[in-house]
């Protein structure tokens, strides 16, 4: 998996704003929270910032023109024992016979709805995370938005390598409505 | 005086922790301390006041009897943690089973947040009886955990525990009612608590009537100890007339979100269209709130005009409250409106000497505390209206206050310090620990 590239900023932002030199880090693992995190992450980029969002949908490019993004399903999906949960028989049978067989598989999806998957999930999302520092680049995180709970993993383990980033909700007031 | 005995003393909160229930725990270890005895506290860590609050009062805790020994137990605050960075690694990774254990703690063990301290005070409480025999255990103040501990310390010591409620645990003191349903475990832990204490103290007598009625069979245990004046640390402000010159009002204490400030600050307006008031300034003096992340929101509900001449000057150490008082003309004592509470402020008013506008509902106790000073005006009511028509009284009589009416109020004040409330029960512990 790997990140999209970002926008041109010169292309339709500022090429210098109030965000110039800020790097922003939008981690919406979960949908319901992913478009305030999207919006925010959109002004940064506007105001000549940089912006990375990290989702774990499946879903494609960010929404938000400028925004690197990195979905971390498929990796998730390939993590230890998940691997053996996410390839089903059915589906693997499928592939032999030479049929393509679309979504995900029932048993992946009772899996990730289960309290107990629930409880570890975050913590694997950040596990997952960790070696695409390369493209994530913790060390010059200046923000990193979080929505609830299960941003925190993700939150906590970039501020281990980069102390000085800040965890904040939203970008400042200042640069919520467009000048 | 008796023979020295040794008082293990049960107070999280010890200066240089700030807030309003320092006091009370500091008046009790000064108190038995000058009464010859050695005191040892168990409190929290500087570190814990400065992570949790971001202020000490190191003034304060200076001025310890010397006989008081503290013990700044790191105590677990995982729970009090919302920076994600600041985190343990269980707590950020794994936020849903942390909360979920954290309430299960809660629900099946000790019904409060501050329950993973319960164990801290107790093995920090046995090391100190280890090291020096402990003959009465006390145990002052929130969180409710301290007083679990001294059960259990009593128990496990075999010595007599004695709990000082200074807010009740199972009575909802602003609704006035029940805080916990009926089986809930807070009223097992408390009846539990009650039931071996040797004394049960609380701080007002409408707190004493509601535990006799509560548990009618500690009922002759259960004692009234108010709070009171430290004249150590509040000595007597200077007084001067008032002549002419604008009117200084003042407020003095934790500026909390719960008090009635839209309604003072209407009240305010409204008051300053009385000559009496005229280019008058509202002071307010203290805390904004007790947790760092309230205080910018409480602090926009002060300032809210610019044009009202209110002005926030910051906290204030318990040490530098007379020569605060020694500056003001009027003191306006905002509080929260409920007959359970009496204001611990209320005698660092009383102090001031000065007219005090009481803005509270009249069923607050306060209101009982006041009923000898001769320079009190308290609201009707908590509108506007009737703050506003406080405080024009409380102007003029601060316009034509003379140094009797000073000397007067003062007199009243004296009648309350710490230890003329405390001095009854004390008595009652040497019999204890014989």
């Amino acid at each position: 998996m790997t990140a999209t590239p970002a926008a041109s900023v010169g292309s339709g932002g500022p090429l210098e704003g109030p965000a110039f030199g800020a790097y922003y880090v939008g981690v919406a693992v979960i949908p319901k929270r992913r478009s305030t995190i999207e919006n925010a992450l959109g002004r940064v980029v506007e105001l000549g910032g940089e912006a990375l969002l990290i989702t774990a949908d499946g879903s494609g490019r960010a929404a938000r023109p400028g925004v690197r993004h990195l979905d971390l399903l498929r990796r998730e999906m390939h993590w230890g024992p998940n691997r053996l949960i996410a390839a089903s028989p059915k589906r693997l049978a499928a592939r032999l016979v030479g049929k393509k067989v679309g979504g995900r598989s029932l048993a992946w999806r009772r899996w990730v709805a289960s309290k107990p998957y629930k409880v570890v999930r975050f913590h694997i999302l950040s596990r997952v995370l960790a070696p695409l520092n390369g493209e994530l680049r913790p060390s010059e995180v200046t923000h990193i938005v979080i929505a609830g709970v299960e941003s925190w993993p993700i939150a906590w383990h970039i501020t281990r390598f980069n102390p000085e980033a800040q965890i904040v909700w939203d970008v400042p007031g200042e640069w919520r409505t467009p000048q | 005086m008796t023979s020295r005995r040794h008082i293990l003393l049960l107070g999280m909160q010890f200066p240089p922790a700030r807030g309003s229930g320092v006091y009370r725990i500091r008046a009790w270890a000064n108190h038995l301390a000058a009464r010859g005895h050695d005191v040892t506290v168990l409190a929290a860590s500087r570190q814990y006041w400065h992570d949790l609050s971001g202020d000490l009062d190191e003034e304060l805790a200076a001025r310890t009897h010397p006989r008081v020994s503290v013990v700044e137990m790191d105590l677990p605050r995982e729970h009090l943690v919302q920076d994600v960075a600041r985190m343990s690694f269980v707590h950020a990774n794994f936020p849903r089973a942390y909360l979920l254990a954290h309430q299960a703690l809660q629900r099946k063990v000790f019904p409060e947040p501050y329950a993973p301290m319960l164990p801290t005070f107790v093995l920090q409480g046995l090391k100190v009886h280890r090291l020096k025999p402990v003959d009465l255990i006390l145990s002052t103040g929130n969180p409710y955990a301290q007083y679990g501990a001294a059960m259990i310390l009593g128990r496990l010591i075999r010595r007599p525990y004695v709990v000082d409620y200074h807010d009740p645990w199972t009575l909802d003191l602003w609704q006035e009612e029940d805080a916990f349903p009926p089986g809930h475990l807070a009223h097992r832990w408390e009846r539990r608590i009650i039931d071996g204490a040797a004394r049960i103290i609380t701080v007002n007598q409408p707190l004493v009537d509601w535990y006799q009625a509560r548990y009618p069979e500690a009922a002759g245990r259960v004692r009234l100890v108010e709070n009171g004046l430290a004249p150590d640390t509040v000595t007597e402000p200077p007084f001067s007339p008032v002549g002419d010159r604008p009117l200084r009002v003042g407020f003095l204490g934790t500026i909390r979100n719960d008090l009635p400030l839209a309604e003072f600050l209407d009240g305010w307006e409204l008051a300053q269209q009385s000559p009496e008031l005229a280019g008058a300034s509202m002071n307010f003096y203290g805390y904004l709130g007790f947790f760092r992340q309230h205080a910018n929101g409480i602090l926009q509900r002060l300032t809210r005009s610019e044009d009202q001449r209110v002005k926030w000057h910051g906290p204030v150490s318990q040490t530098k409250v007379s020569e605060v008082l020694g500056s003001l003309d009027v003191m306006a004592m905002l509080l929260t409106s409920s007959r359970y509470v009496t204001a611990g402020k209320g005698f660092d008013y009383m102090a001031s000497g000065r007219p005090v506008v009481g803005v509270h509902d009249p069923r607050n106790d306060t209101t009982t505390l006041f009923k000898n000073y001769p320079l009190f005006f308290g609201a009707r009511e908590v509108t506007a209206e009737a703050i506003a028509s406080a405080l024009v009284e409380g102007a003029r009589a601060a316009r034509a206050e003379t140094v009797a009416e000073f000397r007067a109020c003062r007199a009243e004040a004296l009648k309350h310090t710490w230890d003329a409330a405390i001095a009854p029960v004390a008595d009652e512990f040497e019999e204890l620990m014989r």
